[in-house]
């Protein structure tokens, strides 16, 4: 690549929560500043590497909002690669979907970076897409997510029925199988070693009869959330999934008995 | 300047200072911020959720979602470029008021009345120094100076709307706070245009 001249890079013109304003990693100004003394067509060639020279996805974003408006072709190169890009960061964090659901997830999260790196006064959004990008699109992905949580997802044995406690359902494992364990400690200690128990967790997720049943466990024997809580400062799973204790406690034993039964279906 | 704090905000000075989702850290935020207390139970918990979430092996169709992103942004482009006005065009291109009228050869109240398209008769080179300016071509700029003028949005008494005031450019250029050369250039410019329009 051959420089044409050293070029200044605009700052950042928002500040963060304590006020100090939002400045860009070094090698993030660095890499714009060469960016902008490079000839435009050597761009996309940069962003499309995927070795270590690869081009820092908080510069992609600078350039795609550089072109905006002036030289569409340029731009849409660069806007094709911020979205596979933004897909490679969204994936990991939307799982547990079907396909067409993630390719929902995927496409909203895309939409709503390019909205905020398109905005013509630049705002905290907009500027935190380039100081943390993958940061950024993790949160937005986490949103997009969190808006989703009854969706269909890829490892359902049944359908989703409703939210009801008692449902007549003799083939569920909670039904079939008497509550005896894993016991709080076997659960934690299976839930840290997800290497091991892969597929047996994997299995689980498509046993339970909700999807939540599974993720009240994790939350709770893992990551330790109350099952409830008085206390307004302790957010509980009742105050997470917005159904009574008893109805967690119910999903809880789903989620367990499931774990358990594909446990014991590895074994054999 | 900054607007006032939202969720967003919050969010992203989550993202810059925590590492993990952890239940401690959930409390802690809470703490600071039990207005969004509801909106960050669901953050941390969803957050916490993928964190254990399995790799599962999926067909996802990168190619059309990275089209279909394509073609959102350029459709925003459009209707952004469509819907904005000349000042509108200076700010997304990071150019303050001064520094387009001192690219363009313009003072502030020339561009504000350009803005509101309340000139006529205006010369190609205004045009093609706009452009310039701005990084975009005369085509472009052309619809955001010229046409219908542009109403000021205030409450009037009269039971029709007022007409908008329309000057010619050398009406503008006399009144003016430029300097007497400049206003002279631009003059003779405009002469140089009437004379021979072959050449704009």
């Amino acid at each position: 690549m051959k420089a044409k001249k050293a070029v200044s890079v605009p700052p950042l013109t928002s500040t963060k929560l304590d006020g100090t304003p939002y400045v860009r990693h070094a090698d993030v100004t660095a890499a714009i500043a060469q960016a902008l003394s490079l000839p435009q067509d050597q761009w996309e060639e940069w962003a499309t590497r995927s070795d270590a020279t690869r081009m820092p996805g908080e510069v992609l974003v600078f350039l795609v909002k550089a072109t905006a408006g002036s030289d569409r072709d340029l731009f849409g190169r660069l806007v094709w690669q911020l979205n596979l890009r933004i897909e490679a960061i969204a994936k990991r964090w939307s799982r547990g979907f079907d396909p067409p659901t993630t390719e929902e997830v995927l496409e909203s999260v895309a939409r709503r970076v390019i909205d905020i790196a398109l905005v013509t006064s630049p705002t905290r959004q907009s500027d935190f897409l380039e100081v943390a990008f993958s940061k950024a699109v993790k949160r937005h992905t986490i949103n997009v997510v969190e808006k989703r949580r009854n969706a269909p997802v890829s490892l359902t044995a049944r359908p989703h029925a409703g939210d009801e406690d008692d449902e007549d359902d003799s083939e569920r494992p909670s039904k079939t199988v008497v509550d005896e364990g894993p016991t709080p400690d076997e659960l934690a200690a299976i839930l840290q070693d997800k290497e091991k128990y892969a597929a047996a967790l994997r299995r689980a997720q498509g046993l339970v009869k909700d999807i939540r049943h599974y993720q009240a466990v994790i939350l709770h024997y893992q990551l330790e959330w109350p099952l409830s809580s008085t206390d307004p400062a302790k957010p509980s799973l009742v105050d997470y999934f917005g159904v009574s204790e008893r109805q967690i406690r119910n999903w809880m034993k789903d989620g367990r008995a499931a774990i358990r039964k594909a446990l014991e279906d590895t074994h054999e | 300047m900054n607007k006032p704090l939202t969720l967003d905000d919050v969010v992203e000075a989550i993202m810059v200072e925590e590492e993990e989702p952890a239940y401690d850290a959930m409390t802690r935020w809470i703490a600071r911020f039990p207005q969004f207390k509801k909106e960050l139970v669901r953050f941390f918990g969803t957050w916490a959720i993928q964190a254990e979430q399995l790799e599962e092996p999926q067909t996802i169709d990168s190619e059309s979602i990275a089209s279909r992103g394509v073609s959102y942004a350029l459709s925003l482009i459009d209707k952004r470029d469509a819907a904005q006005s000349l000042l509108d065009c200076a700010r997304a291109a990071r150019l303050s008021l001064e520094e387009l009228a001192a690219r363009s050869c313009l003072d502030d109240s020339i561009l504000q009345k350009l803005n509101r398209r309340l000139i006529t008769d205006v010369p190609q080179e205004c045009i093609r120094r706009l452009a310039a300016a701005l990084g975009k071509t005369g085509e472009f700029v052309i619809p955001l100076i010229l046409g219908d003028p542009a109403l000021v949005a205030v409450r009037y008494k009269a039971k029709t709307k007022p007409a908008a005031k329309q000057e010619d450019f050398a009406t503008a250029v006399r009144l003016s706070s430029l300097p007497g050369d400049i206003k002279q250039d631009w003059l003779v410019i405009m002469a140089n245009e009437k004379s021979d329009p072959a050449d704009q």
